[in-house]
């Protein structure tokens, strides 16, 4: 880099987050909290039912109840009244069918909240109820009912390479195994929410918690009609989302409210709505064949990946790509045969959820890789460092490995673990200890999609860089990441640098924060506007000096002739002011992707992956089956480190995510699939008194391609959780468990049926 | 709209009950209503808010060998309190996971006992400890044993004019012991899969079991209430694995439990049997380790 000798280093350094402030003293408002003059507030009124065609719906008599201003249903919709990120194939209002219990089915708008949810009361449907599909099993009967009319399948894919039948006939040990995982919730602290108002210009302007801006406008202008130039969308920096909100959530209902009523509106999903109307991730039935000389090396997989993508498709297809892509580990398997198929249910809506697919994979080679591994008798480790694939050898896809070196640091490193050498000795005869290993992988960005972000920085006179991207900050950090970038790039104090974050009226298109991409994607996007800045301001910071351009270099925010003679960014902003010019610079970023994609994928395989090996210690209750886990330590290449402290945060809260997910966690439907636990109480997320210890050690590793060398850490820590924690059960009783979760009620039941084991105390 | 009383003294809301009882929803803390009033499940008229009431109703004393607590002392108090960190130890396993921090500062005692969602962890040990209730009325106060006060779900034997006063017992002898477990997911905020209170005395020498009181939240249905079955084939026993065996199988005859999203009713079931078998041991231990200790 040019611009090498920095007086401030701001990559690698933990800075604190740019907007801790507000979020520290409260000054920061929930939506629950805010308020407008005249604002209405919505309410979105949901099928109480499952699956059943509508017959009629009358909301006249809602229409005159007290306070009511509006009551809208798919009547009021002008545009195509669907929306999905992938498939439009959800409508916004249900009109002639409903296919979850929850679907929106109405909206009222009530000058009071009471009098919104009064409403509710006034409006009549007359349902003919349709069986419902409660399970993939159930979904691919013959005689099943559909629940769209092209089927119950909603995408089937298939990737093979090598031969297959030879690969098993030439195998020492195969094994065949069915796994399944459930759905869990996202569970974020603040619901689906958001708040819009009609501006003077005629300009929708909606304020919403999600994961960006410009993906949500363009699924509102299309359900809607609506001018783009008409709408503003601008991210609300908090809520949490953790893919919950990737896709479209109350967005598009908020701006019908608001073109309707002219006023503004606010509409904040209950916690019970947003358990049965908000997304989910997907359940998953894994049938993995895989077979292994007798040294230990893979010699085929064979894997039918089956995920519940429930009533729509929404990101259903990118998760069934990342689940097919990590169902191969990283590992040399010369031949392979990967089936996936999407299946729909009325269990809701399942969509996008941190790993994409990726922890569901996991689950199922990472269990199988233990298994093998266990019955050749060869160390886990060793075993999954002979088998991964080096640089520049061909991978299971077809494309030449180019970034596996940081996985075999980590799992090197993850062999010093203080875990190995700790006693496995019970502390009561019935408490028995465990240690389990898993390797994860997870692709950056959003694999063989043409994928190109737009991101700014505008220099202020007054002595500010501003940097224009729209990656939602939603508590995950990225706002301080990017300045870190920016300071770094322009040498910069980061006191003089502020973001402006996910605003259609002012950030170019970065694309959303999903996919573990912000960092990767958005990053060099700042990058190459910086590039842009220093070019353009170069010949007028020359002209200023009256020198030639090609005397004066670029380093901390200044061009420099000789010792002395320098001018400052701002300066020269001053002076291009002056003269009517622009100092905003946009730049761009395509993220690279690789040689050979497979037809037909879209979110697969991707071109750079983070990693992890996750050791998880345990205790498991041989009396009440109760699976604790102790400690975990963690050992993850995602480039270089931007900021410790969020990459640190971010792999702790994903590692009690994947605790969550694999032990407490579970969303249940009951035989009418109505949904049972849709909040806290019932809804079991790890609490403080839970958490293991946690160790997390980043190895030292570059992406060639990423800004300063960084891929990306949002997901991966989530995705080796559950494997790593069944096969420390498995180590701790010598019982492999396939599904998940590990509830003490399937753990105490297996072990009785398993082992007769005395219930004495 | 809904209307709040807030009196100041006992007599003062004792009044403001007298008439029209039924329409006055009594609050604690609030921790187990206002969830409640918030899902509609219950729309009060008048609210009675005993926040008041602290210096009458917050007590914990002991008065020769019976321990009286007033309706207002909440769980922290009786966690803090010097009382229960001996043969009262029920209350301090109960009281460590008994909701989160916020939940133990505001959770009263009263409220637990009107509660009666079968889900109460202090209830059980109540009734492992032979408590009475004293209701106040301005008729006068009514004595409760707290093993009849719950009648059915959600319903307590409180007549409309009544207000939970005190709820007492008498201090375990030196022989005895009790103990609390509760079986849940997680391990703080959890509404359990099942808990069990038991109150154990054992004879002179050690040797056998002379008294024990075992209570659970749910026996039959979603009342909690004694296993009396369970305690009468254990009554003079000794203490050795096959009485326990039988005792696990006594029990397991003894209660019907329900399956619900939360876990089977088999789950529930073979839990019951550990706690069991864990709750004897402990009390013994604790029993006999105290003797030695001369505590
Ligand atoms: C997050 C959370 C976690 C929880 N965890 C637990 C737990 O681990 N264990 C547990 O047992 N409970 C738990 N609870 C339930 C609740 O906190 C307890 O039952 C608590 O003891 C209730 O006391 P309160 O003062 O808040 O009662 P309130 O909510 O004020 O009242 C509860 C009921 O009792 C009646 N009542 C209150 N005081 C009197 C009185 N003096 N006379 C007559 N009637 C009265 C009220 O009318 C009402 O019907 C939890 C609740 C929450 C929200």
């Amino acid at each position: 880099m040019s611009e090498g000798q920095l007086i401030y280093s701001a990559i690698g350094s933990s800075s604190q987050r740019v907007d801790i402030r507000e979020k520290v003293d409260g000054s920061l408002k929930y939506f629950t909290d805010m308020k407008m003059d005249g604002m209405l507030y919505g309410v979105v009124f949901r099928s109480t039912v499952t699956h059943a065609r509508i017959r009629s719906m009358d909301v006249t008599k809602a229409i005159s109840m007290p306070g009511i201003r509006a009551v809208l249903t798919s009547r009021d919709i002008k545009g195509m009244n669907a929306y999905g990120v992938i498939v439009p194939d959800a409508p916004v209002l249900a009109y002639d069918k409903v296919r979850f219990y929850g679907e929106p089915l109405a909206l009222i708008a009530g000058d009071t909240l009471e009098q919104a949810e009064a409403a509710k009361d006034g409006i009549k449907v007359d349902y003919e109820p349709l069986p419902v599909i409660r399970n993939i099993d159930e979904a691919l009967k013959n005689d099943a009912p559909l629940i769209h009319n092209n089927g119950n399948i909603a995408r089937s894919m298939k990737v093979e390479r090598g031969d297959l039948a030879r690969g098993f006939k030439d195998s020492y040990l195969v094994l065949d195994r069915d796994y399944r995982t459930h759905m869990q919730k996202h569970m974020f602290l603040e619901t689906e929410a958001g708040l819009g108002y009609l501006d003077e210009k005629g300009v929708i302007n909606i304020f919403v918690s999600g994961q960006g801006a410009h993906s949500y406008k363009g699924q509102i202008t299309r359900a809607l009609e609506i001018p783009p130039d008409k709408l503003r969308i601008v991210n609300y920096p908090e809520g949490g989302a953790f893919g919950g909100k990737d896709d479209v959530t109350i967005q598009i209902l908020l701006t019908l409210l608001v073109m309707k009523t002219k006023k503004p509106v606010k509409l904040v999903l209950t916690r019970e709505e947003s358990g049965a109307g908000g997304y989910h991730r997907h359940a998953s039935l894994i049938h993995l064949k895989t077979g292994v000389s007798k040294d230990g090396r893979f010699m085929a997989n064979k894997a039918h990946i089956l995920l519940d993508t429930g009533a729509y498709v929404s990101f259903g297809p990118s998760v069934l790509d990342t689940a097919m892509e990590v169902i191969n580990g990283k590992y040399r398997i010369p031949n392979i045969s990967v089936e996936g198929t999407l299946v729909y249910t009325n269990n809701g809506f399942s969509s996008a959820f941190r790993g994409f697919g990726a922890p569901q994979g996991n689950f199922a080679i990472e269990n199988m890789v233990d298994e093998l591994a266990y019955e050749l008798k060869m160390d886990p480790i060793d075993f999954r460092l002979l088998n991964l694939l080096q640089e520049g050898e061909i991978n299971s896809f077809g494309n030449p490995e180019r970034d596996t070196m940081g996985a075999h640091v980590a799992l090197t490193e993850a062999k010093g673990s203080r875990l190995w050498k700790i006693s496995k000795k019970g502390s009561l005869p019935w408490i028995k200890v465990g240690l389990g290993v898993s390797f994860g992988v997870k692709g950056v960005g959003y694999g063989p999609v043409k994928d190109v972000s737009y991101a700014a920085v505008e220099v202020i006179p007054s002595g500010l860089v501003k940097a224009f991207f729209s990656n939602a900050d939603y508590g995950q950090g990225i706002n301080t990441g990017h300045l870190q970038i920016v300071a770094q790039k322009l040498g910069i104090p980061f006191e003089n640098l502020r973001t402006v974050n996910a605003d259609t009226a002012e950030c170019p298109d970065t694309g959303s924060s999903d996919a573990s991409r912000s960092t990767f994607t958005g990053g060099n996007a700042l990058i190459n506007a910086c590039d842009q800045l220093i070019e353009v301001m170069k010949p007028e910071a020359a002209r200023m000096m009256k020198v030639q351009p090609t005397e004066i270099s670029y380093a901390d925010g200044k061009f420099t002739f000789k010792e002395g003679s320098e001018v400052s960014i701002f300066d020269i902003a001053s002076f291009m002011a002056k003269e009517g010019k622009g100092t905003k610079f946009i730049g761009s970023f395509e993220m690279p992707r690789v040689a050979k994609p497979i037809e037909g994928m879209i979110e697969a395989p991707r071109f750079s992956n983070a990693y992890g090996v996750l050791l998880s210690l345990v205790e498991v209750n041989e009396l009440t089956g109760l699976v604790k886990a102790k400690a975990f330590d963690f050992y993850a290449d995602i480039g270089k480190v931007i900021n410790p402290l969020l990459a640190l945060s971010q792999c702790e809260s994903g590692l009690i995510q994947g605790l969550g997910y694999a032990i407490t966690e579970e969303l249940t439907y009951d035989v009418d699939g109505k949904p049972l636990n849709t909040n806290y109480t019932t809804y079991i997320v790890p609490s403080t008194t839970d958490i293991p210890s946690i160790d997390v050690r980043f190895v030292d590793a570059v992406e060639k391609y990423g800004p300063y060398g960084a891929k990306g850490v949002g997901e991966i820590p989530i995705v080796p959780v559950a494997s790593s924690l069944t096969n420390a059960v498995h180590d701790a009783i010598g019982m492999r468990f396939r599904e998940l979760p590990l509830s003490p009620p399937r753990v105490s039941s297996r072990m009785q049926q398993n082992k007769g084991i005395s219930v004495l105390a | 709209m809904t209307e709040v009383l807030m009196p100041n003294t006992l007599a003062e809301a004792l009044s403001m009950i007298s008439k029209d009882g039924h329409d006055v929803l009594i609050l604690g803390s609030g921790s187990d209503v206002i969830p409640r009033i918030r899902e509609r499940e219950i729309v009060p008229k008048k609210v009675l808010d005993l926040s008041g009431l602290g210096s009458e109703l917050n007590y914990i004393r002991i008065e020769g060998n019976v321990i009286r607590m007033g309706a207002l002392v909440t769980v922290r108090q009786i966690i803090d309190n010097e009382l229960f960190k001996g043969r009262l130890e029920a209350f301090l396993q109960a009281g460590r996971m008994f909701g989160g921090p916020q939940i133990r500062n505001m959770a009263t005692v009263g409220g637990n006992l009107g509660a009666a969602s079968s889900s109460e962890d202090l209830i059980p040990i109540f009734i492992a400890l032979d408590a009475k209730v004293k209701m106040a009325s301005i008729d006068g106060d009514r004595l409760v044993p707290v093993s009849k006060l719950v009648v059915a779900k959600r319903q307590i034997d409180r007549r409309p004019n009544e207000i939970i006063r005190e709820i007492y017992f008498e201090m375990p002898d030196d022989s005895s012991w009790t103990a609390f477990f509760k079986a849940g997911r997680r391990n703080s905020l959890i509404i359990d899969l099942i808990n069990m209170a038991m109150y154990l005395k054992l004879n002179i020498d050690g040797t056998k079991i002379e008294d024990i009181r075992i209570a659970l939240n749910r026996v039959r249905g979603k009342t909690p209430e004694r296993a009396y079955k369970t305690e009468e084939y254990l009554r003079g026993k000794r203490i050795e694995n096959e009485t326990i065996a039988r005792a696990q199988e006594v029990l397991d005859s003894e209660v019907q439990l329900s399956s619900d999203f939360r876990a089977s009713a088999e789950y529930r079931k073979s839990l019951d049997k550990v706690i069991l078998a864990r709750l004897i041991n402990n009390c013994r231990d604790r029993i006999v380790e105290g003797r030695r200790t001369g505590n």
